[in-house]
């Protein structure tokens, strides 16, 4: 195996967004771009996959409207290098568009072996990455994958899905797409934050992973993003804990759930 | 100040582990007065117990502002481990790095900055705290061996460090010109940890009484010249004055912040209480001395990064930001009313562990004397 | 109008889809491809579909091999609308099948509209935090639908249609084993009345006061993202939220849940959402029905209490 490429998301983090009470639309200014929680585990999952062959090479790729910020961070994760793909026209793209890009920096990077993704970003959650770009690149799709192992290029994987677990082997070139339980997601040490620097970032352009401006077109317009209105009642049964729970169970009673 | 991308992630990496994995135990080790040894060890993989020690040792080779930024944030969920790295790293790990031999170096370094072993710091005695020439510990050169006895007080990391920086007269007639540094392993024969103190707060930190008794220290463990402990302590201290500011601006930043919670959510005459204008002007005094306290304490660590001396700039931030800190976590306790008074809510815990920072490495009132001497120079 | 197809995880969820695309495309010929065997295509004919094909569980390889027989099938009928399960096969399926279409997938969708020339759909984002409303111009729209998003018509026996299947070619990826889901100790997803505990539960020792409450409810003990897989204080499949387990109890009962966008969307269809978090802003509680802004070490005992009194 020589080349590991782990696809990451540079993504708000959901914690710091806000809900405008009236207007119901999010307030973003407080929010910060993180590494998609999800896709920490995707970079683990490549540094022990290159814990196996060291003269691999572990490559971290994202693409997004401004995610040059993020390579330090990623670097600090684990990868050798990370090749980032940098264009406004990206600001409301979808899985289509997405994947294309990804599918054009690996092919830029040529030669990959396997492909990591994480099952789904925190922001929309579509969960198709991984297969998209496996279509893409025909190389074969593994999903769902919560433990990994490996000998020489061929990979054992097995996949958590609704009705149990099923173990595959497949072998490389492959993309996968892994679920957090595949393993813990470390927090970076300071020296690796350090190291960071030392580290290449490659800037790259539509055009070096083969696409026109037209190709990343957005196909979907968005109409309106807004926060549904909750339904609940949210009763506030006081700070009086005796009384507050009497009321508590006198309604839940009344409901017939107790 | 502006923080370099470096920095930030430093700073990142601090929080998340603060909130992670040192948050949800906070309470408890204060409580039950435990020494987090479980978190202590994952700050040294984090390489938080070796941030400013150069790689060569075994450290990240951070930076002092780096370090000042990782002691807020662990200080803004739980001083104690803001203490523990406190006082490894800017007292117990700093003087080697600086008035160590390379022999010295290469052998008490690596396992200090990589966590593998905690440091100490021992000056203060029952009779010789600010009076550090009062030191009634003694060390008599007898062939390879200083032997050394006497015992000191308040011993930051006492009971969990195996490295420990001892102060000693080698020459009682010369006052502090007679203090020397050692170099005093765990192991050595004639140590003793003593008594260890009941606390008013950052009561999950070891601190307790260190005791030589004939303790045999090698003379290749004198750290710097003897004569020169004074030099070393004070030295030390400067830089350790910059970890205590950083845990007094972490102490009021996380009072600070569950204050403005208590006060947006807590309800009076149908109305939060963040809507009176007497509480806003409180909140808003306890963020602007906060955020003067930071500034000040981010200026002394650059300060240390880039200039020879830093003394006086270490000393005024220690000074402002520990009574910043205790003035605010009062105010936050006092947001709170009745509630913030008993261990429902944080900010009494706080509020107990603002107060050791006007105190240790240096008074308030010792502050004010190395400020005065400074500009009166 | 062109045809739309349903691609299903198993029956129950074909009737669903069926039910879903009869409603959305009024009128539209409704091809399905289940998961199953013959037995379960004619089953689907019978909710409403004009035409089905079953598509087995191969033994050694993943269902997921018939994309390609999918796509090249999809290629040729350009079916306007696809849905399927958001099942784990299908949602792998749709992005494969999108890929090849060079065709949007949504997923997760909600308020589906087939419009002149696409779609219009709402998502979520943020797990829930926020609905985005889209539309897109497109031959053909995936859109993943949950189990229980539309309600199935009831079987009509005398419907008939032709049945087929699909050829399985041979894939790259071999199946070496399965394993069925270990009986679990919980089944949260069935559960009447679910106890989840959270981040404000400080300490793994607190778990038996929560389990008290549990007991004392009748109730099954889940738990937030953090508790089972950072701490791992409960096991993984107790974990609720969008990457974990969606239950739909009579009573849910949160102890110390800060609310998280991604944790409410497994709780979203809970009856009745009881939190007990200090923080009276917290999401938790104004997402709740009814809320106690107490330390929850000082509400549960006394509930438990109560309700044992009840």
């Amino acid at each position: 195996m020589k080349k590991i490429a782990v696809c990451y998301k540079w993504v708000l983090n959901d914690a710091d967004i806000r809900v405008n009470e009236k207007s119901r639309e999010l307030d973003l200014e407080k929010s910060k771009p993180q590494i998609n929680e999800y896709d920490r585990n995707g970079l683990e999952t490549g540094v022990k996959l290159k814990a196996l062959f060291p003269e691999a090479e572990l490559v971290g790729v994202t693409c997004g409207p401004d995610v040059e910020p993020s390579t330090k961070d990623a670097l600090s994760r684990g990868p050798d290098t990370v090749y980032f793909l940098n264009d406004a026209a990206l600001a409301e793209a979808d899985s289509t568009t997405t994947s294309k890009v990804l599918a054009g920096i690996v092919r830029h990077l040529g030669n990959v072996d396997v492909v990591i993704c994480s099952e789904g970003s925190s922001d929309v959650y579509a969960q198709q990455n991984g297969p998209r770009l496996a279509a893409l690149l025909g190389y074969p799709s593994v999903s769902y994958v919560s433990a990994v192992s490996v000998d020489g290029d061929v990979l054992t994987l097995d996949r958590k899905l609704e009705q149990g677990t099923e173990t595959v082997t497949v072998k490389a070139p492959v993309v996968i797409s892994v679920s957090p339980d595949v393993c813990d997601a470390p927090i970076p040490s300071v020296k690796q934050i350090l190291g960071a620097k030392k580290k290449p970032a490659h800037a790259l352009t539509l055009a070096d992973a083969g696409l026109s401006a037209d190709a990343v077109k957005p196909l979907i317009t968005v109409n309106s993003v807004k926060a549904p209105l909750s339904s609940r009642k949210a009763v506030n049964l006081g700070e009086d804990v005796p009384e507050a729970v009497a009321k508590l169970v006198k309604q839940l009673a009344g409901e017939g759930l107790l | 100040m502006f923080l370099t991308e470096d920095q930030k992630l430093i700073q990142n990496m601090a929080r998340e582990f603060a909130e992670k994995e040192v948050a949800p135990i906070a309470a408890d080790i204060d409580k039950n007065h435990r020494f987090p040894a479980e978190t202590a060890k994952k700050m040294g993989e984090l390489g938080l117990l070796g941030l400013t020690i150069p790689e060569e040792y075994e450290g990240a080779g951070g930076d002092t502002v780096s370090y000042s930024l990782a002691v807020e944030e662990l200080a803004r969920v739980c001083a104690t481990h803001s203490v523990i790295i406190s006082a490894h790293v800017s007292l117990g790990a700093a003087p080697i790095l600086k008035f160590g031999t390379d022999e010295q170096k290469k052998k008490y370094l690596p396992d200090l900055a990589s966590g593998r072993k905690l440091s100490a710091f021992c000056l203060t005695e029952p009779g010789a705290g600010t009076d550090a020439a009062s030191q009634k510990s003694e060390a008599v050169l007898k062939g390879d061996n200083y032997i050394i006895n006497g015992s000191k007080v308040f011993i930051t990391n006492g009971a969990y460090a195996e490295t420990f920086i001892y102060f000693a007269m080698t020459d009682k007639s010369k006052g502090l010109k007679g203090i020397s540094a050692f170099i005093v392993e765990k192991g050595f024969p004639g140590f003793s940890v003593g008594q260890v103190e009941d606390k008013l707060g950052i009561c999950g930190s070891s601190t307790t009484e260190i005791i030589l008794k004939d303790c045999a220290v090698p003379k290749a463990n004198l750290l710097g010249k003897e004569g020169e402990g004074f030099k070393v302590a004070m030295q030390t201290l400067d830089g350790g004055r910059i970890g205590i500011a950083s845990q007094a601006v972490g102490i009021a930043q996380g009072a600070l912040e569950a204050a403005i919670t208590y006060a947006k959510q807590r309800v009076q005459f149908g109305k939060p209480i963040s809507a009176n204008q007497g509480l806003q002007w409180m909140l808003a005094d306890m963020a602007t001395r906060t955020e003067a306290a930071r500034q000040l304490t981010r200026h002394a660590a650059l300060a240390k990064d880039t200039q020879p001396r830093f003394g006086l700039e270490a000393a005024q931030a220690k000074l402002f930001a520990a009574e910043a800190a205790m003035w605010v976590t009062t105010k936050a306790v006092q947001v709170h009313g009745g509630i913030g008074y008993t261990r429902s809510y944080p900010v009494e815990r706080f509020m107990r562990d603002a107060k050791i920072t006007e105190i240790y490495e240096g008074t308030s009132e010792v502050q004010r004397m190395v400020i005065a001497g400074n500009i009166l120079a | 109008m062109r045809d739309i197809w349903i691609i299903a995880e198993n029956l129950p969820w074909a009737g669903t889809l069926a039910a879903g695309a009869a409603s959305i495309g009024k009128g539209a010929k409704i091809v399905a491809f289940v998961n199953g065997d013959e037995a379960e295509a004619k089953a689907v004919i019978a909710q409403g579909a004009a035409e089905a094909f079953y598509l087995p569980l191969p033994a050694a390889a993943p269902w997921e091999g018939y994309a390609p027989a999918l796509a090249e099938k999809a290629k040729a009928d350009k079916p306007a609308l696809i849905l399927l399960s958001t099942s784990r096969r299908c949602r792998d399926v749709a992005a494969q099948l999108a890929a090849v279409l060079d065709a949007p997938c949504f997923s997760e969708g909600k308020n589906i509209v087939l419009t002149e020339s696409g779609a219009s759909v709402e998502t979520m984002l943020y797990g829930g935090l926020a609905v985005k409303s889209s539309s897109v111009s497109a031959e053909t729209v995936l859109v993943t639908v949950g189990a229980k998003d539309f309600e199935p018509l009831p079987a009509d026996a005398s419907r008939s249609g032709p049945v087929g299947t699909l050829p399985l070619a041979a894939g790259p990826v071999a199946v070496v084993g399965r394993k069925p889901r270990a009986a679990q100790t919980v089944d949260l997803a069935a559960a009447v009345k679910v106890v989840g505990v959270g981040r404000g539960v400080a300490e793994e020792g607190d778990l038996a006061i929560v389990r008290d409450l549990a007991e004392a409810l009748g109730a099954e003990v889940g738990c937030s993202r953090p508790i089972a897989e950072f701490f791992k204080w409960m096991p993984e499949e107790c974990y609720i939220g969008i990457s974990g387990q969606q239950i739909k109890p009579q009573l849910y009962v949160a102890v110390g849940i800060s609310g998280q966008a991604q944790h409410y969307f497994g709780i979203r269809d809970a009856k009745t959402i009881v939190s007990i978090n200090k923080d009276k802003e917290s999401l938790m509680n104004q997402n709740a029905d009814y809320f106690i802004a107490a330390d929850w070490k000082a509400v549960v005992p006394e509930l438990i209490k109560a309700v044992r009194g009840a």
